[in-house]
């Protein structure tokens, strides 16, 4: 009786369900569906996705299709596919990236991972010496420094309490030690650009009251990008 | 060094980044447009899985990484799982495109035909006019549920996905998921039988 009952449930659902979906419709992200189907979602988000895929037919696809085929087989890319995709990346072998990760422990900073040098006093110390001594703890603010092309950008994060910040850029010549002039640099979060400003004579931009989290600063020229700092703080 | 700054340095194009990038999801990515394919039993689509591979690539890359730069890494997504969802709603995609040189054959996912319930065999075969009358009473009582157990309906019934599956969907246990079924479908028996409809 039960499998009747179902049955005649499958088929009231095959006729009435989801329907062909819209191209008008806005979709949910990728990484929201992901998180439904991990359980990943708050409340009110769960509610309102499950509004959306009672009537998107594509969206419902792609998450039963995830559930179906979670490790299934594993099959092996033929080299040369790989090598085409290879081919069709514009990937160049320097970095004009630098990344820096910070928890926040009272009126401390730690640096976690950077790939930056690390002012320590008035010494210049690479990170990786820095985890050798054991050190990782700055009182109120960490001075970074990184080698970009033919400048060198200083990178300030002061610890101003109550999970505040200011971050200050300052970007010189490494020949000359002159600053860089018309030099802008973005603030970004979330992809979205909180502050833009240009350098001032100093070669230095501040960003003041920056709260927790994680942070691209963009430095650009007017027509060319020179280098990104991933910028991640947490607290403890 | 987390997924989003790994991205990151893929955007940047560093090349020891995407030499890694290849290594650790190429091959996630290729078994999956398989899988998917598989799954649908779109067996004509089997020649296309290098073209879906190269173009999927071409998706992420393309307008200045344009795709690559929407994974943010929210709510502890990770980027493994993000590209195994970006390949599915990718490949689906590609998939429909196709669908013109589907062979008439082919079973259509959507069109459910009633003559295949009403077939010798089928437990539902003699009452062909009540039929209509109970599929529409229970359409009925299905929209009279909350959007919840509707889509666990959806999810479960129509769409065969495992309970065992749906525990993380709905954050409960498997025990919870269980229980909520069998009183789901209690509910729609009870406004069923009010309605009259009897012997199922």
């Amino acid at each position: 009786m039960q499998d009747k009952f179902e049955e005649l449930l499958r088929i009231v659902l095959k006729r009435h369900g989801t329907k062909r979906t819209s191209e008008e419709i806005s979709h949910p992200s990728e990484e929201k569906l992901v998180c439904f189907i991990e359980g990943r979602l708050d409340r009110e988000d769960t509610s309102g996705l499950i509004s959306h895929l009672l009537i998107c037919h594509k969206c419902n696809e792609a998450i039963a299709l995830d559930m179906h085929i979670k490790d299934k087989y594993i099959f092996e890319v033929p080299s040369e596919l790989r090598l085409k995709i290879e081919e069709m990346i514009p990937a160049k072998e320097d970095s004009s990236l630098l990344e820096v990760y910070l928890k926040v422990k009272g009126e401390f900073l730690e640096v976690i991972n950077t790939s930056a040098d690390v002012l320590l006093g008035q010494e210049v110390i690479p990170a990786s010496v820095l985890r050798t001594r054991k050190i990782a703890n700055f009182k109120d603010e960490v001075m970074l420094l990184k080698a970009f092309r033919d400048m060198r950008v200083d990178l300030k994060v002061e610890n101003k309490g109550k999970n505040i910040f200011n971050i200050t850029v300052k970007a010189r010549y490494k020949a000359s030690q002159s600053p860089v002039k018309d030099l802008r640099i973005n603030l970004i979060k979330d992809e979205i650009e909180i502050e833009s400003r240009l350098v001032d004579a100093d070669g230095t931009v501040v960003f003041e009251h920056v709260l927790l989290g994680k942070y691209i600063i963009e430095t650009a020229f007017l027509k060319e990008h020179v280098a990104s700092i991933l910028l991640d703080i947490k607290a403890c | 060094m987390d997924d989003l700054g790994f991205v990151q340095r893929c955007i940047n194009g560093d090349k020891a980044s995407w030499d890694k990038f290849l290594d650790r999801y190429s091959r996630l990515i290729y078994s999956y447009i398989h899988n998917v394919i598989e799954a649908k039993s779109y067996t004509f689509a089997r020649e296309h899985i290098p073209d879906i591979f190269q173009s999927l690539f071409y998706s992420l890359i393309k307008d200045d990484f344009h795709k690559l730069k929407s994974y943010q890494g929210r709510n502890g997504c990770s980027l493994a799982s993000w590209l195994r969802q970006v390949t599915i709603n990718f490949t689906i995609d590609y998939l429909r495109k196709l669908r013109p040189m589907v062979s008439i054959d082919e079973t259509d996912d959507q069109g459910f035909a009633l003559k295949d319930v009403l077939a010798s065999g089928s437990p539902l075969a003699p009452e062909a006019i009540n039929l209509e009358d109970a599929i529409e009473q229970l359409k009925r009582c299905i929209l009279k549920l909350n959007n919840e157990e509707r889509y666990f309906l959806e999810l479960h019934i129509n769409r065969g996905v495992r309970l065992e599956d749906l525990k993380h969907i709905f954050n409960v246990s498997r025990g919870a998921v269980d229980m909520q079924k069998s009183r789901i479908i209690a509910k729609l028996k009870e406004c069923f039988h009010l309605a009259g409809f009897f012997g199922l």
